[in-house]
């Protein structure tokens, strides 16, 4: 039941006690939270962690939640701030900086010649998309993975990440274009 | 010679308004997805949060909790304040305050030997103040009879039929009077019997008198009658 209900609700339902509708909830957006942080140079357990932190701090917050904007816009504003400390903290410490490419091996790896040609090329070009993403200028690599894993539009991305709508899509306009660059001098 | 300007498509609108080909190549890779040791920390943590906000709000009490915790001292005090109207009426009507029942027939003074002596006192301060002899002209009257029986001690039917005959809480009406007249004439007692009977003409000049004791009115012939009838009673 709680299935069909939008994610406003449910949080709402959670702020008046409703411990099930928090779980569908996390259920929802779990992943993407996650993602959202793996996909933006951060080693898996660092993901995990921050990703962690963003839903401890929705909790925290949930006794004066209102629905004042989509939920998504509010969950990805948490875990944009919640990056932006991150990384200042990882400036002031070089050893704790920006980790290498995300491995891709987090999901199991097939053999070769288990996957036909053409799948085992579309794979290949996935793998390579990732790696130009965690190469992309943050702010242009944040707005994408915001639209894909968070599926904001414009106006929330520039909402969560504190800029005009202008910016936003310029920044996204030159995610776009490198990423399509980069996949057809590959191919 | 210009070139007209090439129009470029708004990649971006193209890309948000549509299933882009960027989208589904993204989407072909294997999503990764965080342990699970996560989702178990961060439920544990909201229902914990939900623990924590539950046991700082004010319980809601049931109309029998309500009742149950009321705080206890003003139903003390209105239990103790009905004790004491309670015994204060109680002695209030021990004390002889029979007038406040209202069935009250006065037969618990004469089951009382107690009351009944200070009864016969006519000082008795209880009995006077409160029960005051029901008929004015009696109570005013000067007894002869009753002077006479302070300077001897009364007879015992005296007791029981003088006009001021404090165990009695009926009115002394003056056929009353009249029968403890009569009862002094069949006791042989002529001589009070007069007195009373004077009395009483004297305080009910107009009353009708039996005709036993009318004859008691006229003059004792002292020498040898010569016709002469006494017509006029003494007044």
């Amino acid at each position: 039941m709680s299935g069909e209900l939008t994610d406003e609700m449910l949080m709402l339902r959670y702020k008046d006690g409703d411990a099930d509708a928090f779980d569908n909830l996390f259920a929802r957006h779990n992943g993407g939270v996650y993602r959202y942080f793996l996909r933006q140079g951060q080693a898996a357990p660092y993901a995990e962690e921050l990703a962690q932190d963003v839903w401890i701090n929705l909790i925290r917050a949930a006794a004066n939640y209102e629905v004042t904007a989509k939920f998504n816009t509010w969950l990805y504003r948490i875990a944009h701030n919640r990056l932006i400390d991150h990384v200042r903290s990882a400036s002031a410490r070089p050893e704790d900086g920006f980790d290498e490419l995300p491995e891709t091996a987090n999901a199991a790896p097939i053999p070769e010649f288990q996957i036909p040609e053409r799948i085992n090329e579309r794979r290949q070009m996935a793998e390579h998309m990732l790696r130009v993403i965690a190469e992309l200028p943050p702010d242009q690599a944040e707005v994408f993975l915001l639209h894909e894993e968070g599926e904001l539009t414009l106006e929330q991305i520039a909402a969560a990440t504190g800029v005009g709508r202008e910016t936003a899509k310029s920044r996204l306009r030159y995610a776009l274009n490198k990423l399509r660059t980069a996949l057809n001098e590959w191919h | 010679m210009t070139r007209p300007t090439q129009h470029i498509p708004d990649t971006v609108d193209r890309y948000l308004a549509e299933d882009s080909d960027l989208s589904r190549l993204y989407r072909e890779h294997p999503r990764e997805d965080p342990s699970p040791h996560l989702a178990e920390h961060v439920r544990a943590a909201a229902r914990k949060a939900l623990a924590a906000r539950a046991a700082t709000r004010q319980p809601t009490r049931s109309w029998f909790n309500r009742i149950y915790h009321a705080p206890r001292i003003p139903l003390a005090t209105v239990a103790s304040g009905v004790l004491v109207v309670t015994i204060s009426l109680n002695v209030l009507y021990e004390k002889g305050d029979k007038t406040l029942d209202p069935g009250y027939d006065g037969s618990w003074q004469s089951s009382n030997p107690a009351l009944s002596k200070d009864a016969g006192k006519p000082e008795a301060p209880i009995v006077q103040s409160q029960n005051p002899p029901p008929v004015k002209p009696s109570a005013e009257r000067p007894a002869p009879a009753q002077t006479k029986a302070q300077a001897k001690p009364a007879p015992d039917f005296q007791q029981k039929t003088l006009p001021f005959d404090l165990n009695s809480q009926a009115p002394f009406t003056p056929e009353q009077w009249l029968a403890d007249i009569q009862a002094l004439v069949k006791a042989g007692k002529m001589d009070e019997a007069k007195e009373e009977l004077r009395g009483f003409v004297q305080d009910h000049p107009h009353h009708p008198l039996p005709d036993t004791l009318k004859t008691l009115l006229l003059p004792v012939p002292t020498s040898k009658p010569t016709g002469q009838t006494a017509t006029s009673p003494v007044p």
